[in-house]
């Protein structure tokens, strides 16, 4: 079974796969201290993955166009970007009106 | 060079509504709901028309693209617009608004540099047009940080940081183009055309409502704080590649 961010399970690996990556650097500017670009290719790899909230990284994952970033976990392999489109629902979005109590609370993925 | 016009910025009105204070079923005061479907509607009404017209969005690009990575790139760009236009759809449809009917989708662009984009005649005027309309939708998303409409402060950074991506990938279409000396003479020749409607979309510096936005906890700057500042950052992303800013005051409609 896929793993999923609302279980938390232990990160072991992040991946930048290079042919998928099309140079948007939004992981760049989310999870500035886990990413980092290559100037020779204009790609980007996540060598400071462990030196940031592993809530960046998934939402790094999510906002890459392409589904470049490959999270590994102690559950298995997932692409959050692809995860986030295969559970994609209006009612559960980002913006989706929430109860006051819990208006504050980072999205934490369509699961 | 014109010099940059006087403005008042955002941080000296007073802020009268805190952050995440209303959601969409709360009796809210009736200008303020107002104002808070007058920006999704502009939202809903330029994004809608990327799953909803992909003749306009999505196959002119994919005929002009020069290269088969240009191709993967733009189809990547288009498909998470598709998903941010769910996300104005989801907004106003909790206020009572359906803006998936044809004739929501039926009036006029909010602002005019998208129907710019509907005749676009070349791979500059489609990277041109991302420059400036994803980076401007950049800059909106910043402004909700911390916004007093629930909704609006949720979606802020991930709309804000997503768009910046879409504007990188603009500046990267545009370098391509700015990589042979032909090319970057007619980059040069269409940014006239492009960077004024890039100045227009912040509107006008003057304009009533955007204190009123402020005072609401609603957006953070004002039109020509907003406007001054892209400025800044477009004419030094130009120059890095070659081209010259045009007079930021000639051929505008809203100053």
């Amino acid at each position: 079974m896929a793993a999923r961010e609302p279980d938390d399970p232990k990160i072991l690996d992040v991946e930048v796969v290079p042919d998928i990556c099309c140079r948007f650097m939004n992981c760049l500017r989310i999870g500035r201290k886990a990413f980092k670009l290559d100037k020779n290719t204009g790609k980007s790899s996540a060598p400071g993955w462990r030196e940031v909230d592993p809530a960046l990284l998934w939402q790094a994952g999510r906002s890459c166009p392409t589904g470049a970033i490959r999270i590994l976990t102690e559950d298995g392999y997932v692409v959050p970007r692809w995860q986030e489109t295969d559970g994609w629902s209006m009612d559960k979005h980002p913006a989706a009106a929430r109860p006051h109590d819990k208006s504050r609370e980072p999205y934490r993925g369509m699961v | 060079m014109a010099l940059a016009r006087a403005f008042v910025k955002g941080e000296t009105i007073e802020r009268e509504i805190p952050p995440y204070t209303y959601e969409p079923g709360d009796d809210m005061p009736p200008d303020y709901r107002q104002a808070v479907v007058h920006i999704l509607t502009i939202e809903s009404r330029i994004e809608s028309e990327y799953p909803m017209m992909p003749e306009k969005t999505l196959v002119p690009a994919m005929a002009m693209a020069p290269r088969p990575e240009d191709w993967v790139r733009y189809a990547s760009y288009w498909a998470q617009e598709v998903q941010h236009a769910t996300y104005w759809i989801k907004m106003l449809a909790e206020l009572g608004i359906d803006a998936t009917t044809k004739e929501f989708m039926s009036q006029p662009k909010p602002i005019y540099i998208f129907n710019m984009r509907d005749d676009a005649d070349s791979w500059a005027e489609w990277a041109y047009f991302s420059y400036f309309a994803d980076r401007q939708g950049a800059y909106m998303g910043w402004e909700w940080l911390d916004s007093s409409y629930g909704p609006f402060a949720r979606i802020a950074e991930r709309s804000w940081r997503e768009e910046e991506g879409h504007a990188q990938m603009a500046h990267e279409m545009l370098s391509y183009i700015c990589a042979t000396p032909e090319g970057r003479e007619f980059a040069q020749k269409k940014l006239a055309k492009w960077y004024p409607a890039g100045l227009d979309m912040f509107g006008k510096s003057d304009s009533p409502r955007q204190y009123d936005y402020i005072r609401w906890g609603l957006r953070r700057r004002t039109n020509e704080e907003m406007r001054q500042a892209f400025k800044a950052e477009v004419d030094a992303l130009l120059h890095s590649i070659g081209l010259e800013p045009p007079d930021p005051l000639a051929n505008r409609r809203f100053l």
